[in-house]
């Protein structure tokens, strides 16, 4: 594979497990014993670590929020979800109320989100900008997953389509713009590859539970028997059970995850920067699937002491596989004048567990 | 001291990815900056911003002018104005074998006590709640479970006045507020009892046509217990301290282990559980005694429900709210 000639320039990665473990451990005890205050400033230095130890075409990416600026975020999140909390005990019309403005007002909040991320971000001395609008964010984040949803996956291509292409679309490095124009036939093959690959594993899985319950099944002609044994070991029905529940997620997670991959390379592979730039992307999924499932079993094992190393592997495979061509090497790049944002939105989509990225 | 150290770096325009080499040096406490080619002067600069350190990372200078220099190689020890914060985090981030131990010795004690501080801590905000908004929680949650999944009882009314005085005699002989109790029909719930924080209790028709009437009065006893000591209220406290702890620990890592990681908290708190049942039926087995009511009864109402469960009830490993049936009359 990497006798192959590949475009482009691979992001380089220089971090190392070592060194990362000493910043994570650092970030872990101070972020408990502060009750987590520590945490803003861990995330600093967690994102300062990764972007700075990548190389693309040969210099590194810059994060440079403040830990207080991200704190102060975090508590007016807390604050205004502490208020709407409160308010069902004074008058539930108006938590009612309350509750259609945090629908209204969470595009609005990622927006910011996004806008922050990017102008903490940077690449030569120049700011990523995020140039998102209020009903493009909407339409991603909530109309075009809702639509994917409930067309149980068969608008998948023309959403996933949609909220890559408008996500690639409204970056900027300075005043520079991202731009990716993909066709939509790639996205239905991604879709039929993932479907495929997912009953093509839920097969084998299902023929093991099989022979599991065939091997260990005491007797078949009489149910009655068979559950008082199965109830006779303490733990193993729950276990049973638990085993039975991941035996059927797995391959349904995996066909996700084989969509979500196929449409990052299809997205990122279109993607240019103005005149200067163009990008490629060859994660291949099974693998990248392969390091998480085992990243899991090894930071479980170790009791969260791989946890570093395995993040290290993830992101060095990512950056490993996606690669820059430069078109025009000595284009000079300018930083655009938007105000800094505030990291309101930053928080909030740390509290909502939701990340937007390509 | 005046001896000049020199570092070689980027320095870029202003807001702009326009760049050449330079080399910055330092003379004593100042700052000069010049062209690292081409026979450039020396000009001594101000700094601005100096980004702090992380391991294995240059630090960006910010020149007073808005001018940026990025040195290639991590700045030498001495270059940067000393500050302490700094030198200890330093410190603290780079690994030695033994320092990895400690921390993670201390995390593990930390790990200890988290399973013995959640409960501590989320016991020390459940007494900052009050009782009023305690009761109005409990109130709402009712209110919508009556709305959706419970019927009007077919219980004979002198059927239930006759529990509710037993139950009330019970309260009175105990000194604690007896909460209001109902009567309901439900086919999912079966025979069971239901205690919301603050109150009511609601118990099931079916219930009452299993056991008789010490025993569920024994089971009301146990519901009291729950509301007694706020187990509802307690419990979703530390629920939320657990999770609060988790999403510290793995940040937002977008990978499954945020999800196995949850999955733990959620078994944490099952064992919190277990533990609020087990208070309750020793709780209840002294209001009973106080009350001159035959102690055996909550044992018995136990074995009956499990009875009426049948094997499937019997099931109570580490993913049950409620210990087994078995253990719970033992402990009894």
């Amino acid at each position: 594979m990497g006798e192959r000639e590949q475009a482009g320039q691979a992001i380089r990665f220089t971090g190392r497990a070592g060194e990362y473990y000493g910043i994570w451990l650092a970030n872990l005890v101070l972020s408990i014993l502060t009750l987590g205050v520590f945490s803003a400033w861990a995330k600093v230095r967690r994102k300062r670590y990764f972007l700075g130890h990548s190389f693309v075409l040969g210099d590194r990416l810059g994060y440079h929020a403040r830990g207080g600026t991200i704190l102060k975020g975090r508590l007016a999140v807390a604050a205004a979800l502490l208020a709407y909390g409160a308010l069902g005990y004074v008058d539930p019309l108006a938590q009612a109320l309350a509750s259609l403005a945090f629908v209204a007002a969470w595009p609005w909040v990622l927006n910011r989100a996004l806008a922050f991320d990017a102008r903490m971000t940077s690449w030569r001395n120049v700011r990523f900008v995020w140039h998102g609008r209020y009903w493009g964010v909407m339409a991603i984040a909530v109309l075009w997953p809702l639509a994917a949803l409930l067309s149980l996956g068969l608008l998948a291509p023309v959403a996933g389509r949609a909220m890559r292409e408008y996500l690639a679309n409204h970056y900027a490095l300075g005043r520079t713009r991202f731009a990716a124009t993909t066709p939509l036939a790639p996205y239905w093959g991604a879709l039929l590859v993932a479907i495929l690959t997912a009953f093509l594993f839920a097969g084998p899985f299902l023929a093991v539970v099989a022979a599991i319950v065939f091997a260990l099944w005491p007797d078949f002609n009489d149910l009655e028997a068979s559950f008082q044994w199965l109830e006779s070991v303490p733990g193993l029905s729950d276990a049973a059970g638990l085993a039975a529940a991941f035996l059927l997620l797995f391959p349904i997670w995996l066909g996700l995850l084989i969509f979500r991959i196929r449409a990052r390379n299809i997205v990122v592979s279109a993607l240019v920067l103005g005149d200067a730039a163009r990008f490629h992307s060859r994660l291949q999924p099974l693998v990248y699937g392969w390091i998480l499932v085992s990243n899991l079993a090894l930071v479980l094992a170790t009791a969260l002491q791989l946890y570093p190393w395995a993040q290290i592997r993830r992101w060095r495979y990512q950056a490993r596989r996606t690669a820059v061509t430069a078109l025009a090497p000595a284009a000079i790049f300018t930083d655009s004048a938007a105000a800094p944002g505030t990291a309101l939105g930053d928080a909030a989509s740390d509290i909502g567990g939701i990340e937007i990225g390509l | 001291m005046n001896r000049p150290v020199r570092v070689a770096g980027h320095l870029y325009l202003a807001g702009s990815s326009a760049r050449g080499y330079a080399v910055l040096a330092r003379r004593g406490g100042r700052f000069h900056i010049a062209p690292a080619s081409g026979g450039g002067a020396e000009r001594e600069v101000a700094i601005a911003h100096w980004e702090e350190p992380l391991a294995g990372l240059p630090q960006t200078l910010t020149l007073a002018d808005g001018r940026r220099f990025v040195p290639f190689q991590p700045l030498p020890p001495g270059f940067a104005p000393p500050r302490r914060l700094w030198r200890q985090f330093a410190w603290l981030e780079r690994m030695s074998p033994v320092k990895a131990l400690v921390l993670v010795a201390l995390l593990a004690l930390a790990a200890g006590a988290i399973r013995l501080a959640v409960p501590l801590a989320a016991d020390g905000v459940a007494a900052l709640v009050p009782a009023g908004v305690e009761r109005e929680i409990g109130r709402r949650a009712f209110a919508s479970l009556d709305r959706v999944a419970l019927a009007p009882t077919r219980i004979a009314a002198p059927r239930r006045a006759q529990i509710v005085a037993s139950a009330s005699e019970l309260a009175r002989r105990n000194g604690i507020p007896r909460p209001a109790i109902l009567f309901r029909r439900s086919s999912w719930l079966g025979a069971n009892a239901l205690a919301f924080p603050g109150g009511p209790v609601v118990v099931t028709d079916a219930l009452v046509e299993l056991l008789d009437r010490d025993e569920v009065v024994a089971v009301i006893a146990h519901e009291f217990a729950h509301i007694q000591a706020r187990h509802g209220l307690r419990q979703s406290l530390r629920i939320g301290g657990l999770l609060l702890l988790v999403s510290l620990v793995v940040a937002d890592d977008g990978s499954p282990i945020e999800e196995v990681a949850a999955l733990a908290a959620s078994l944490g708190h099952l064992g919190y559980s277990r533990a609020f049942e087990l208070q309750a039926d020793a709780a209840a087995a002294r209001y009973l005694a106080a009350a001159g009511l035959p102690p055996r009864a909550l044992a018995s109402a136990l074995a009956k429900l499990a009875a009426d469960c049948g094997p499937g009830c019997e099931d109570a490993g580490w993913l049950s709210t409620h210990p087994s049936p078995a253990s719970r009359i033992e402990a009894l």
